[in-house]
């Protein structure tokens, strides 16, 4: 006999799966024995024909006579292969087949299963040949993990199987395992074959199998009882009420029954047209007494409050046309179906019940149809013509359709409804049909026209006599003002021509308004642009305008504290001397370097560059200084230009001074709803008075945003006295916010670090006293704008810095050429290809965050390099990651780099889930402003509608779906971004969701909205604000605050500065084509100079 | 106080001779107090294992379901003097002087930190916290190392406290990380459920019973069937038995549980706690299931003298970590193991 020596398992196996051995070898039994050098020796029953053999023994398959040997019988050859163990997730969906050590322990088995609620059993029984008697299998479809569990304890008896190629019931593979061969296996007709993991295979008959309850008894407690149906003893009566009950839906509908028409008249004079054109009205009853019927359009506004003295009513929600008193609730409560049969029977009716006390009421109804636009009823006159008109009602008009609902009207209703839904099941004899027929609704005569009397405008009164001098320097003004309407309505490109007009008649007419900074503002704008000749002619002007009557450049630069007029007087001599032909030129520019060294954070950027080129003239070519002036420039630049700094003030905060005092306005009923609205409070919510202290914060913070200093100063004093400044975390946060309110005041940009003394006390705090700080960190933007924070993981960790201690470490590094070595090192680990992704994601993630403390020259390479590494990261993290090289790459002022990110962001996003958490941060508003910085609209464009298209399925959430609105909304789609809008207020109503999400979404939606045009966004923020009253946590933050309010404050708040500081989308994307020719005209002179 | 010693020192052998005079007397402390509550029976056998094993349990339940009180009448019942309990209920006010006793003035200007803690936590037996989670997170960082280490800090040197059973309840599981380290903790959380629903009438007998004998300053259920040393006896009892090593019929050595936990109750143990794992996600620590090996010896102990049987593995019913958990498990388990 011939035996075939296998030099491994994988030898074996390889010759199993390319069909050395032939198919009918394998499929018969041998015998085999495994050498403890891993080698088999295979003993077959049917012999491979010689040519096989001799095949086999060419690829080292040695065939030799068989030794004695104790050799084990296998079914078939793949048994010789070994199962591999996999671990069971869960409990498959489909059959298994379950083998007991015994056919006594299937019942148990059979019993557990049937007591978890697996009842699909079937169960086999058979003879077993060997010794262990009867065998039984039994086959469960979804059995429960808790039985499964113990099939796979291998040193347990119950062994279970699982098909091994899903949908065949023939080869089963044991539960926790793997056999390599599995799939190609094959079992007899009428035969089950099954792998075991560890042990020889088995076969089973495959059936008969017959239903576990085919064996099972079912005993009941108790012999059954029949029945029998009966007639009702008789019919039930529920008298419907009204009854007072707080409601939240706002009035939507008054009834005026007493002085209606002067009712409608006070109101059409105070109430602002927009509100007014939102209401439609109808007239019904005598003309001499008439009763108008009031109603608010429905739509996404919220109703108007309108004051009146008539009944308010408001639909109920589930049935819209039927309206119920503010104040009123239905008892008991009735199905919709029900409740519409019996009050509102008729479609397109408007239907209200109206209280006659003591619970009862009568339902009065108007066709829809009798409702007009009530401004259409308005005519607008002036005073002056006002006697002329009457007002007077047509005499058409309506009574209502009225009936009691008394008791007995509700009973027979009731009953008739009631009848008709149990046609089917109850007995006909019981049904009497006594419904009355509900009053037809009148029909609505031909549309009442109504004058009202309106002022549109104040009459002229007279001649108006002018005062001198406030008239000329107010014509002035206006004249300015008008320039800077007209700039900002222009159509055309930031560096046109026309627009280079207006800077420089702007900057004149600052000039002559004394508004020297301005003026330099518009000077340097008009000359950044201008060609040479033209620039030689302005910078003549500016120069002029700046030193006109004060001292000159020698005499400035001896003064001991230099002004910023100072600083600007010699700025423009100096760019002056090297334009002009023949112009004063300094003497020592090595000194006036040093002067300007020490002086020129006074100037703006443009002003800065200019100066700093025209040094670089003076000296003949001073390429170093040139480049670190670059450098600083674009340091500057880091966070966009600085409103304080760069821009003019009709570009500023409050930018569209038409809108700056309605948004104070709302902003300070918003702090007093926030001091008195009574919330819910959670049982151990911080004491109100402390939560509120932050509040104050906020709004000091965002007013002192807004230029209010009188209003943000005593705001901040209030907070701070309220919390005690000595306790740790009071202490660190108090300052903390009023650096925040000193720095906006100052005019800083938003994300001005802390000051260093204060940033400094983080690092003092204990670990679980920097959670708390963390977690306001984390909730307010108006304290932190930039950092991203994950305070419980920082905690979990103990962590100084997430990206690692590398980064910590570094923030302490001061020198930049230290800093550079450092992150160039970095840089080097982090495209170390051995690098594990985990790693590497965390090192570039820091990276990324530290490159713009290195010298852009010095940093883009780095930058390539680092996002060539990212390829093969997860998408989200890539995204994130894409966003923030794009944000660098604009900040280098590099369009090229940036568009080949997009491109790659692009791609990326529209891979990722709908449901992905990095659609929640901020990428697309990051990406769209960096792409704007460096001029690439279209890029952006195309970034806002790829994430659209990924982004409208059903499942997205609806703080991703935000962030495309805010997208689209900032470049002036609003219409697109309304839906998503209306959806998350509509969520926000619907109250889904934890606090958590709901407090994510309502800041997701606040800043979306701050990017839509005023009109729009203030009417929303204040919506947004109706939510508090429910808002409160259990976090262990109330030992200071309640994080909650302090979070929806700080949203809100931050809402109403972005819209006040970029109101219009023009005069925003207006600033991002200005940073645009500021990094444009550097990087090009850098590269011309250098 | 002298017996403590002496506890600390008894051997095997003479706590075997007491061993069943023992497991009498705290089984009849357990049904006593039990009759003094309604529907709290399962509470009160669980206060008495945990209390047994030292193993800190907490009870979770809204206002008013006896919470409270089942501490006070078990403290009642066991006669445990003022000088051995300590109880406080904690908000974040509560300063860490409190509950761990106050800085020593004197000691303080020699510039030691030293706390003077006679009648606080660090000299009671048997402390109940109340409102556990609400505390500051100085008292949560020192109620880590307390439970953990059975130690506090003095000075920065580490001194041992006398602690033995701690009860803990609170009203709400708060889920922010940083309580979750104490949450962990306690190895058994346990609901503490309103039974108005199930028991109206009986609770209102009860009720009044109660606030009879309150304002007669009686204490019926102070029973004297045990007493805080027999807790602590039975406690060292297992503790020395399940430490020992006995060498079976063949001469092989034979383990705690070759002894008391029959292998086919084994696996059912493994397969509650991997089914608990994987269906449900119940985070089980390697920790905690030895120490579910020593609760489940206890209770089997207590109860019926002997092995581990089926039933005993109930306790694995009071592993959740959240409410939701919680209420999960009680229902699951005793399903899973086919005993509700
Ligand atoms: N199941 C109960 N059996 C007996 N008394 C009860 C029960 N539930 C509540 N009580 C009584 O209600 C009162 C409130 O209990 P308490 O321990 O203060 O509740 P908690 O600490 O949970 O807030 C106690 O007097 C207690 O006796
Ligand atoms: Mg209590």
């Amino acid at each position: 006999m011939s035996m075939l020596v296998f030099t491994s398992e994988e030898a074996l196996h390889l010759a199993l799966t390319s069909g050395l051995v032939p198919a009918e070898v394998q499929a018969a039994p041998a015998r085999y024995h495994r050498t403890p050098d891993g080698a088999l020796h295979v003993l077959p029953e049917v012999m491979p024909a010689k040519d096989v053999l001799a095949h086999l023994a060419s690829l080292g398959v040695q065939v030799t006579r068989s030794r004695a040997m104790e050799a084990t019988p296998v079914l078939c050859w793949a048994e010789l292969v070994t199962a591999r163990r996999v671990p069971l997730e869960s409990a498959p969906t489909g059959p298994v087949l379950f083998l007991p050590p015994s056919a006594d322990a299937l019942l148990p088995l059979a019993g557990e299963m049937l007591r978890l609620g697996c009842d699909r059993q079937e169960v086999c029984f058979a003879q077993a040949s060997g010794e262990s008697g009867q065998r039984a299998l039994l086959r469960a479809m979804a059995p429960p993990y808790f039985t499964l569990t113990s099939a796979l304890d291998a040193s347990g008896p119950l062994r279970a199987f699982v098909p091994a190629v899903p949908g065949q019931h023939a080869v089963w593979v044991e539960v926790g395992y793997t056999h390599p061969l599995a799939r190609t296996l094959h079992a007899p007709a009428g035969t089950l074959l099954l792998v075991r993991g560890e042990g020889p295979w088995l076969t089973a008959p495959d059936g008969p199998w017959t239903d576990l309850y085919q064996h099972t008894d079912l005993r009941l407690p108790a012999t059954g009882e029949d029945w029998t149906p009966a007639p009702p003893p008789g019919r039930l009566t529920v008298p419907l009420r009204l009854t007072r009950a707080a409601r939240t839906e706002p009035a939507s509908l008054w009834v005026l029954r007493e002085d209606a028409l002067a009712q409608v008249e006070s109101l059409v004079h105070t109430v602002p047209e927009p509100l007014l054109a939102q209401l439609r009205f109808a007239v019904t009853g005598p003309p001499e007494a008439p009763c108008i019927v009031l109603r608010a359009r429905a739509g996404r506004e919220r109703p108007p409050e309108l004051g009146l003295s008539g009944m308010a009513y408001a639909p109920l929600p589930q049935l819209a046309d039927l309206f119920l008193p503010c104040d009123g609730l239905l008892e008991p409560p009735v199905r919709r179906d029900r409740l519409r049969a019996l009050l509102v029977p008729q479609a397109d009716t408007v239907t209200w019940l109206h209280p006659t006390g003591d619970g009862g009421f009568r339902a009065e109804r108007l066709p829809e149809s009798a409702f007009q636009p009530l401004d259409t009823w308005v005519d607008y006159v002036v005073d002056a013509d006002a006697d002329a008109l009457m007002p007077w009602v047509r005499s058409a008009s309506f009574d209502f359709a009225a009936f009691e609902a008394a008791e007995g009207e509700w009973q027979s209703a009731a009953r008739a409804m009631q009848s008709d839904e149990e046609d089917d099941r109850s007995p006909r004899a019981t049904r009497r049909s006594r419904r009355e027929a509900p009053a037809p609704p009148v029909t609505p005569a031909s549309p009442p026209p109504i004058v009202a009397v309106r002022v549109a405008q104040p009459a002229p009164t007279g001649v108006r006599l002018a005062p001198l001098t406030p008239a000329q320097s107010s014509a002035v003004e206006e004249e300015l003002s008008s320039l800077e309407k007209s700039f900002l309505a222009l159509e055309v490109p930031a560096d046109s021509p026309q627009r280079q007009e207006l800077w420089t008649r702007m900057a004149e007419l600052n000039g002559r308004l004394g508004r020297k900074r301005d003026a330099s503002l518009c000077w340097t704008r008009a000359l950044w642009s201008a060609s040479d000749t033209e620039a030689t002619e302005l910078a003549r002007r500016w120069s002029d305008s700046e030193n006109e009557g004060g001292a000159t450049p020698a005499e400035r630069m001896a003064s001991p504290a230099p002004t910023g007029d100072d600083v600007r007087g010699v700025a423009s001599s100096l760019v002056r001397a090297v334009r002009v032909p023949g112009a004063p030129a300094p003497v020592d520019v090595a000194a006036l370097q040093r002067w300007l060294d020490r002086h020129d954070a006074e100037l703006d950027v443009r002003a800065l560059w200019l100066t700093r080129t025209a040094l670089d003239t003076l000296a003949g070519g001073d390429a170093l200084g040139l480049a670190r002036a670059g450098d600083r420039l674009l340091e500057m630049l880091q966070r966009g230009l600085s409103l304080a700094r760069d821009v003019p003030r009709f570009l500023r905060g409050g930018t569209d001074s038409a809108h700056a005092p309605r948004v104070l306005a709302q902003l300070e009923a918003l702090l007093e709803r926030f001091e008195h609205t009574p919330r819910r409070r959670s049982s151990i919510e911080a004491a109100p008075a402390l939560t509120l202290a932050y509040v104050r914060y906020v709004f000091a913070v965002g007013l002192a945003r807004l230029g209010q200093a009188d209003r943000a100063r005593p705001l901040a004093s209030a907070a701070a006295e309220a919390v005690d400044a000595k306790e740790a975390i009071h202490g660190f946060l108090s300052r903390a916010y009023g650096a925040r309110v000193a720095q906006a005041l100052e005019g800083q940009p938003p994300e001005t670090p802390l000051p260093s003394d204060i940033a400094a006390e983080l690092n003092a705090l204990g670990t679980f006293q920097r959670y708390k700080v963390d977690r306001l960190r984390q909730a307010s933007a108006l304290l932190e704008p930039s950092e991203r924070l994950d305070p419980a993981r920082a905690f979990g960790r103990g962590a100084r810095d997430l990206r690692g201690e590398e980064f910590a470490a570094l923030r302490d590094v001061k020198d930049p050429a230290q800093v550079a070595a450092r992150v160039e090192a970095l840089t080097g680990r982090a495209t170390d290809a051995t690098l594990p992704a985990e790693e590497r994601q965390r090192i570039i993630g820091g990276l990324l965050d530290t490159l713009p403390r290195v010298a852009p020259a010095r940093a883009l390479p780095l930058l390539n390099r680092l996002v060539s590494s990212m390829e093969a990261l997860p998408g989200e993290a890539q995204a994130v990651m894409l966003g923030d090289a794009l944000t660098l790459a604009a900040l280098f002022g590099r369009a090229d780099h940036a568009m080949t990110l997009a491109a790659r962001l692009r791609k990326v996003l529209t891979a990722l889930a709908p449901t992905s958490p990095a659609w929640g941060q901020g990428i697309l508003g990051v990406s769209l402003r960096g792409l704007r910085r460096v001029g690439l609209s279209r890029e952006a464009a195309e970034l806002v509608d790829a994430a659209q298209e990924r982004l409208t399925g059903p499942k997205t959430p609806l703080t991703a779906r935000l962030g495309v609105a805010a997208g689209l909304a900032m470049q002036g789609r609003t219409a697109e971004a309304v839906d998503v809008f209306d959806a998350a207020f509509e969520s926000l109503g619907a109250a889904k969701g934890g606090l958590p999400e709901r407090l994510a979404l309502m800041r997701s939606l606040a800043s979306a909205l701050a990017h839509a045009p005023v009109e729009l966004a203030l009417p929303g923020l204040a919506r947004i604000s109706e939510g508090l009253p429910i808002i409160t946590d259990s976090y262990n933050t109330n030992s200071h605050f309640c994080l909650s309010v302090v979070e929806l404050a700080d949203a809100l708040v931050l809402g109403h500065v972005e819209v006040a500081q970029g109101t219009g989308a023009r005069a925003r994307s207006w600033l991002d084509e200005d940073e645009f020719l500021v990094r444009r005209r550097i990087h090009r002179e850098l590269e011309e100079r250098t | 106080m002298s017996s403590h010693p002496a506890i600390s020192e008894l051997t095997f052998d003479a706590l075997s001779s007491e061993a069943h005079g023992l497991r009498e007397r705290l089984n009849r402390f357990r049904l006593a107090l039990g009759r003094h509550f309604v529907g709290k029976q399962t509470l009160v056998d669980l206060m008495t294992v945990a209390a047994v094993a030292q193993e800190p349990l907490l009870l979770v339940g809204p206002p008013g379901t006896a919470k409270s009180d089942l501490v006070l009448k078990f403290r009642d019942a066991l006669r445990i003097p003022n000088e051995d309990y300590f109880e406080y209920l904690l908000t974040r006010f509560t300063e860490p002087s409190e509950v761990l006793g106050p800085i020593d003035i004197n000691l303080l200007r020699q510039g030691r930190y030293i706390r003077r803690e006679g009648g606080k936590l660090p000299t009671a037996r048997l402390v109940f916290l109340d409102e556990v989670f609400k505390a500051s997170s100085a008292i949560l960082n020192a109620l880590l190392t307390v439970i953990n280490e059975r130690k506090f800090y003095q000075d920065g040197a580490p001194q041992p406290v006398k602690l033995k059973v701690l009860f803990a309840a609170t009203n709400e599981l708060p889920e922010h990380a940083e309580l979750g380290a104490l949450k962990d903790r306690f190895c058994l959380k346990a609901a503490c459920r309103p039974v108005q629903d199930r028991y109206f009438l009986e609770l209102l007998d009860s009720g009044l019973d109660s606030q009879t004998h309150r304002e007669m300053n009686q204490k019926p259920w102070a029973e004297g069937h045990a007493t805080l040393d027999d807790v602590l006896k039975a406690h060292r009892y297992l503790t020395l038995m399940m430490g020992k090593r006995e060498t079976g019929p063949d001469g092989r050595e034979l383990r705690d549980r070759d002894l008391f936990f029959r292998d086919d109750l084994l696996r059912e143990f493994r397969r509650v706690v991997q089914t608990l794992t994987r269906e449900d996600g119940v985070f089980i620590s390697d920790r905690k299931l030895v120490k579910l090996y020593r609760l489940l010896r206890t209770r089997a102990w207590i109860f019926h003298g002997g092995a581990v049987e089926r039933q005993d593995l109930q306790l694995l019913s009071y592993l959740g970590e959240t409410r939701e958990e919680i209420d999960l498990l009680e229902e699951k388990v005793p399903r899973l193991l086919g005993l509700s």
